[in-house]
């Protein structure tokens, strides 16, 4: 019953589904605007179970969500539905994604392609990801994990901009899915640290394993692993930095011990 | 308003102006068996919120795993969950399985029954001594360590180390247990039954315990599954739900339990359920052990192991570079796809998500752990009862940091 029921749920949403066996049933949705539908369906069908959420870095701005669910009555199956998302910098959600026809105002297409060239030419801040993404390069620049604006979601954010400029610059937030199992608040959560993904009215969308200060999302694919310094390299650093910091300190500044080296040797200079 | 408005105002529902306090424990706390934060708000005696910090014991063990070898990966997982490590060596030996469609023979799936069986029982007892320390009886700690020893003493039989087995490996299992295993096994099994009824006989009833814990941290059963309770904590809460049993594994599908549920998922309730699991635990094990008299010899696939130089090899050009090294030359490759297989462990149902891109690493390991989702129960358990119940609570959970932290 399961594969067959399941993949006409996803389909009422407007998913496709594709399903491998019986005891494991893939769900495939090819456009995250559709994932919210999608799972209400779930949930009401009596996925009422939440098991995991996770995602995988595909490389460049593609992430693989990964959603397990289980079902009361059919507690030997676990249903895995995947998901792509593409990391977008504007607020345009058409930009990138190849699946038209799902979002709401017909129009809004040509007006919201429209501003993203022009966005460049005026000097805006161009969100739109480069190397590592939009979300990445909003830590290189705060040096600190995002802190996102409550984003509205998609679908309400690309028609509330009548062929303007977007409002707010940073990366599209995914929908979150804590409205429709609670659970999986604390799993985006950690979705959010490793991966960069922001969830749109999530309640508390903060760092659960990493430290705050950590920069960087270190289960996508460009992420590089910290070099390990050499006990030597450490110990000059450590030398180098107690230096500045009695230099920066309650010590005489560094412009200071400069000039006083400085000065004996002028008096040297100038007394005979 | 003014200070001292405000206070009058405050004063009418609190006539002696009790102020609010913030209880920090942990990370570091001589209650905590591993480092987690919980700031406890108390009104007075009475908690009113409980905020929990994680992460203080993040090893990175997923983004490591994508960079090891699939034959090294299981040691990453085995110390996700270190009371039952071999938990972490079946989920990559079943999602390797999964992937590359290898049958299991049913002898090896007996033995890793009886593997996991052994280490449900060890974390368990772990977890008694634990429970009594939390609550100041010391003896429960020595009593269920001393019977630990017996399990672990097997667990080494059969791979050489207590904890970390590594026995249970793709395919079916390292090798055909020593002469000795299945008499010590039979021992075991006569052994701890008495002994369960001695930690009865001494703790269940006594009335200091039943005080300290009926009707104390009650998990409703709607809550329970809306937060993603699983295991012991679930079924306490009168939710029947057995992954041994509901979706079979191993040799689970042809060994004969029960499936304990609690009836109001109080302390107590947490604690009878995960004694009555022991028993069952000794039941599995008595069938495995017979099962495994009568037979016959095996014939055991595993995967080639890698040699030493490969994993050497691999070791060296997987340190810090950016570029994945080249896998075709690695022994170990797994077909093209991604699996999540599941085991009922001590605490729940421990996931394991896995993507492999016909590698000789995988792509995407994600653990799913069920202490993140219990430890975070902690808030809704806590509330309104006294600041000394955190820990009878805490400890009721069974909660194990690193499968939180990862």
């Amino acid at each position: 019953m399961l594969p067959d029921a399941v993949a006409n749920l996803v389909r009422e949403a407007g998913g496709d589904a594709l399903l491998l066996d019986a005891r494991r049933a893939r769900g495939l949705i090819t456009d995250s605007a559709q994932v919210e539908g999608v799972c209400k369906n779930l949930r009401n069908a009596g996925f009422t179970r939440f098991i995991d959420y996770t995602a995988e870095h595909l490389g460049g701005q593609e992430f693989a969500m990964l959603l397990t669910l289980r079902h009361p009555g059919h507690a030997h199956a676990a249903l895995t539905l995947k998901w792509k998302w593409l990391e977008q910098g504007t607020g345009n959600r058409e930009q990138g994604t190849e699946a038209p026809g799902s979002s709401a105002v017909p129009g809004a297409e040509q007006d919201t392609a429209a501003p993203a060239p022009a966005a460049e030419e005026t000097g805006e801040p161009d969100w739109r990801p480069r190397e590592g993404g939009a979300a990445r390069e909003l830590a290189k620049d705060t040096g600190k994990m995002p802190v996102l604006p409550d984003v509205a979601d998609n679908a309400s954010r690309g028609a509330g901009q009548p062929g303007g400029q977007p409002q707010e610059a940073g990366p599209v937030a995914h929908p979150t899915l804590s409205q429709i199992w609670p659970a999986a608040a604390l799993a985006e959560r950690e979705i959010f640290e490793m991966l960069g993904i922001p969830f749109s009215n999530h309640p508390e969308l903060r760092p659960l394993l990493l430290d705050e200060q950590f920069v960087g999302f270190p289960l996508r694919r460009d992420f590089l692993p910290p070099a390990r310094e050499s006990f030597a390299a450490h110990l000059l650093r450590e030398r180098h930095e107690k230096a500045m910091l009695d230099a920066l300190g309650g010590r005489p500044s560094l412009a200071a011990n400069e000039s006083r080296a400085e000065t004996p040797a002028l008096q040297d200079g100038g007394a005979p | 308003m003014t200070l001292a408005a405000e206070r009058r105002a405050q004063a009418r529902y609190d006539p002696l102006l009790t102020e609010k306090l913030i209880a920090s424990i942990g990370p570091q706390h001589p209650s905590l068996t591993a480092p987690v934060q919980l700031r406890v708000q108390t009104d007075g005696e009475l908690i009113e919120h409980v905020e929990v910090e994680c992460g203080f014991m993040h090893r990175g063990i997923e983004q490591l795993a994508t960079r090891r070898t699939w034959a090294q990966v299981a040691p990453l997982l085995s110390r996700c969950e270190w009371l039952a490590g071999a938990n972490g060596d079946y989920l990559i030996a079943a999602a390797v399985e999964a992937l590359a469609g290898i049958e299991v023979p049913q002898r090896a799936q007996y033995l890793r029954s009886a593997v996991l069986e052994l280490s449900r029982i060890s974390s368990h007892l772990f977890w008694f001594g634990d429970l009594g320390l939390e609550l100041g009886a010391i003896t429960p700690i020595f009593w269920a360590l001393r019977e630990r020893e017996g399990a672990l003493d097997m667990l080494e039989m059969l791979s050489g180390s207590r904890w970390h087995g590594q026995y249970i490996v793709p395919g079916g299992v390292r090798h055909e247990p020593p002469a000795a295993f299945l008499p010590a096994l039979k021992r075991f099994c006569e052994m701890l039954p008495q002994r369960i009824d001695e930690y009865e006989e001494f703790f269940s009833d006594n009335a200091i315990w039943v005080n300290r814990s009926e009707f104390v941290g009650v998990l409703e059963p709607d809550y329970a599954l809306k937060m993603g309770a699983s295991g012991p904590v679930l079924r306490a809460s009168g939710v029947r739900h057995d992954l041994r049993r509901d979706a079979p594994y191993a040799a689970y599908g042809e060994l004969k339990f029960d499936v304990p549920t609690g009836e109001y998922g109080d302390t107590l309730d947490r604690y009878r359920v995960r004694f009555v699991e022991m028993r069952e635990s000794i039941k599995i094990l008595e069938q495995c052990a017979l099962w495994l008299e009568l037979g016959g010899r095996p014939s055991l696939a595993a995967l080639n192991q890698p040699s030493v130089e490969d994993v050497e090899r691999t070791e060296t050009t997987s340190t810090v570079s950016e570029e994945r090294p080249e896998t075709a030359a690695l022994p170990i490759t797994v077909p093209k796809g991604e699996v999540y297989v599941a085991v009922e462990g001590p605490r729940g149902e421990l996931g394991l998500h896995v993507t492999s891109d016909g590698g000789g690493r995988p792509a995407r390991v994600h653990l799913r752990s069920p202490s993140l989702y219990h430890l975070h129960l902690l808030d809704e358990l806590c509330r309104g009862h006294l600041l000394a119940d955190v820990f009878a609570i805490y400890a009721s959970l069974d909660i194990m940091i690193g499968e939180v932290d990862r």
